[in-house]
């Protein structure tokens, strides 16, 4: 993935987003405010911040969750606003609180994902499989969802964002009640998913997993990009966290 | 008492802490408004027991009225209190969250219960001590009757609510054990309900024909009888209400008090051994769900959404009940109104007015079963993100939802149809156009429903994903599909003499397909847009 990075800087961009601005309905100030980023085919890209300061916001547009008053984004060059669906097709996504259609059992909500991304029967059947078996929770896949423990359920979340190999591949701080082989198992697979030329974005508190991760880096504060970090620049993955820390805490005190 | 004292007023800040709007004008506005309507209903309740009270007397029934009106109160409060007790103290959502902390359970039933005992003390002083007042003072009790008032009035708040307590934790294994049968308590739901409905209104239409063939009203000699000797068999209200008026008093008096004592002994008890296990096994049981072993298959994104809402209300006992049961139980219910109707019609106006009276009873029905429209998306939940990234315009999830209640609606009107011809209570061409206009008035009421809650959704939601508050959109619904169902009845029965049959329904069709595409595009345009600025934190 870094190598391929590295031999062709000029990929195509999976997403860009262009000076978005977003207010919430009764709020005083933009919660993103004039974000601008692009995110090339083929890297992982973390996305730090302070709790509140416009993370889980920005994903929730880039997703569509949420509308957004000013700017534009791009999935795949298909436009948010104007081409949702066809943008849309291109992204899988897993939410900060795993939330699922519980009274369906595991098998039935990914099959229910999968038929609303078109994938056909050999590829979804595929899929689950390795999935399932990556993150062991075969046992449980004909069980009802609301059975299935915190783990359990951002699995299944993951399998069913993945369940149409997406090209922008969405995750609001992944890592959370995963136990360890879990989140191992997912960081391979967000390795195997770029290095097959898709993008990985994912926000995270956790400064050392992004720093030994991804590729590159942005950090938000208040609702502005604060910097963009190429990691692999010299000396940018060891001087993350003191980056993150002046960043932040000097907006703090400020 | 410090932990009890603490946990009550957590208790009372989670069920009545700050809701305003945020402007100070709209929160008195709408409290005002709320307490015009209130009062409102309040004086016609207190108008028509004062008269009801006056014609009971004037007749020699007195007596009887007190005791009725006794048992209907202890029946109401305990029917309530039994599902009050399973919510809010076994099922309560912060059970497991107050586990944790160093409270005694103890200390976390009499917070909890406190609660419900005061909606019980409101309950009474506002709908019971009006009644007892009225009756004291239009039959003219003595100084007695008002000493022991408060006693009676604390009696029927505790008896209630230790029945209420004894048969809490059976009820709720039962319900526990038939959790997972989805067909079966769907089944077993449509029985009851179709069940008790023909039952009750059969009892209705005996009394109705007993009157018509005796040629008496109510207050015959005859009816008379027979209450005043089932008013004597009514145990407990019949000794409460001996007590209030001294028959018998001292020996009453101490039935009573005997009664009430071992109920609530009964309750204590119980709840003492049992309150905190219970509290346990239902957190534990919580997670039981079941198995379903399907293979992978591929379907449609329309038809797998379809799928997907049909399992998201079949397996749910709460929305398959309050939709799917009622949809299936419609027939039986209309066919009961139907028979009562036909026969009160023919009594007063004639045999003529039947079918516009089945076409009226079909669509109050109808509101019921569509009403259900009215949570479409705020059924979502937390779940409602998934209808914002998926692949599918928000357009064609909205009219896959608007499928799924049609084709219930649709089949249930159908089958109504069919057994109001069967019955012979209504000719085929009535019977199905009936079933034609009450189609088209389900799509009005399904768009209406569907807009309504496209424009302002709430996603209260509980533990178990489900809506934890009445829907505001859902009364709004049946409020104007039973104004739709009244304003067609009457004008049905109205046209009949002065156009025909044939003619009104005719008029009735075309004013259905209007209200139809009027209110289907008030859905449709700019939903895209409105369905957009949904947006949850």
């Amino acid at each position: 993935m870094n190598e391929e990075i590295e031999k062709n800087p000029e990929r195509e961009n999976l997403l860009v987003i262009h000076h978005l601005k977003k207010k919430y309905l009764n709020a005083n100030r933009y919660s993103i405010n004039d974000l601008t980023l692009e995110l090339k085919a083929g890297e992982i890209f973390g996305f730090l911040g302070q709790n509140g300061a416009g993370k889980s916001t920005t994903i929730k547009c880039i997703t569509g969750i949420h509308p957004y008053d000013e700017g534009e984004i791009k999935i795949c060059g298909h436009d948010m606003k104007t081409d949702s669906i066809a943008a849309k097709m291109n992204i899988g996504y897993v939410p900060d609180n795993h939330s699922v259609y519980e009274k369906l059992t595991g098998r039935e909500y990914v099959n229910y994902i999968a038929d609303l991304y078109g994938v056909p029967l050999e590829e979804r059947a595929e899929r689950m499989d390795r999935y399932l078996k990556m993150f062991k929770i075969s046992f449980a896949v004909d069980r009802q969802i609301k059975g299935y423990s915190h783990g359990m359920k951002q699995k299944i979340c993951i399998i069913a964002a993945l369940i149409h190999n997406p090209r922008l591949w969405v995750l609001d701080e992944p890592m959370v009640g995963l136990d360890p082989q879990s989140m191992f198992d997912i960081i391979d697979e967000m390795k195997a998913h770029t290095a097959a030329g898709n993008t990985v974005f994912f926000s995270s508190h956790n400064i050392d997993l992004v720093s030994k991760l991804c590729d590159r880096v942005a950090i938000i504060h208040d609702g502005e990009l604060k910097r963009l970090i190429d990691l692999h620049e010299e000396g940018a993955r060891e001087s993350l966290e003191q980056v993150f820390r002046s960043l932040t805490m000097a907006e703090n005190k400020a | 008492m410090k932990e009890f004292l603490t946990l009550f007023r957590l208790e009372m800040k989670s069920r009545f802490g700050a809701r305003g709007t945020g402007k100070p004008f709209l929160t008195v506005l709408k409290v005002l408004v709320a307490l015009v309507l209130v009062g409102l209903v309040y004086a016609a309740y207190i108008f028509g027991i004062k008269q009801l009270v006056s014609m009971f007397y004037l007749y020699g029934m007195g007596n009887e009225f007190l005791i009725l009106f006794i048992a209907l109160s202890l029946l109401i409060l305990t029917l309530f209190g039994i599902s009050s007790v399973i919510k809010n103290l076994f099922r309560s959502g912060d059970n497991e969250l107050l586990m944790r902390f160093p409270v005694s359970p103890q200390a976390v039933f009499a917070s909890k219960i406190s609660v419900f005992i005061l909606y019980q003390i409101i309950f009474t002083l506002f709908i019971e001590l009006p009644v007892f007042i009225i009756f004291g003072m239009t039959t003219g009790q003595g100084w007695t009757y008002y000493a022991l008032l408060p006693v009676v009035l604390i009696f029927c708040i505790v008896l209630p609510l230790s029945v209420a307590n004894l048969l809490a934790i059976p009820v709720m294994q039962i319900g526990a054990r038939a959790k997972n049968m989805f067909t079966l308590s769907l089944l077993i739901s449509v029985i009851l309900v179709a069940a008790g409905f023909y039952i009750y209104m059969n009892i209705i239409q005996s009394v109705v024909n007993y009157m018509k063939e005796e040629a008496m009203g109510f207050f015959s000699k005859e009816t008379m009888g027979i209450v005043s000797e089932a008013a004597k068999y009514i145990y407990p209200a019949n000794w409460f209400a001996y007590m209030l008026i001294g028959e018998w008093r001292i020996g009453t008096s101490f039935l009573s008090l005997l009664v009430v004592a071992i109920f609530a002994a009964g309750a204590f008890f119980l709840n003492k051994r049992c309150y905190l296990p219970t509290i346990l096994r239902d957190i534990e049981g919580n997670g039981a769900t079941f198995t379903f072993v399907t293979k992978n298959k591929r379907r449609s994104p329309a038809w797998t959404t379809f799928c997907r809402e049909f399992l998201e209300i079949f397996r749910s006992s709460n929305y398959s009940f309050q939709y799917l049961c009622m949809a299936v139980a419609a027939p039986v219910m209309v066919y009961s109104c139907n028979k009562l109707a036909a026969t009160m019609g023919e009594n007063t106006i004639g045999a003529v007015i039947v079918p516009a009276l089945a076409l009226m009873v079909m669509l109050i029905f109808c509101a019921i079963i569509l009403s259900f429209a009215a949570s479409s998306v705020s059924r979502e939940g937390d779940n409602f993100y998934l209808t914002k990234i998926v692949p599918l315009s928000y357009r064609t999830q909205v009219l896959i939802k608007i499928a799924l209640y049609m084709t219930v609606s649709t089949v249930s009107i159908l089958a109504t149809a069919l057994v109001m011809y069967l019955s012979h209570q209504v000719s085929a061409a009535y019977s199905f156009s009936a079933a034609g206009i009450a189609f088209l008035v389900s799509i009005a009421v399904t768009a209406f429903a569907v807009r309504l809650d496209t424009t302002r959704p709430q996603f209260a939601v509980g533990g178990d994903g489900e809506l934890s508050v009445g829907n505001v959109s859902t009364f709004v619904v049946l409020f104007v599909g039973f104004a739709i169902s009244v304003v067609y009845g009457l004008f049905g029965m109205v046209g009949i003499f002065l156009w025909g049959l044939t003619k009104t329904f005719l008029i009735l069709a075309g004013v259905s397909l209007l209200l139809a595409v009027a209110a289907v595009l008030w859905l449709m345009i700019g939903l895209d847009k409105r369905y957009d600025r949904i947006s949850p934190r």
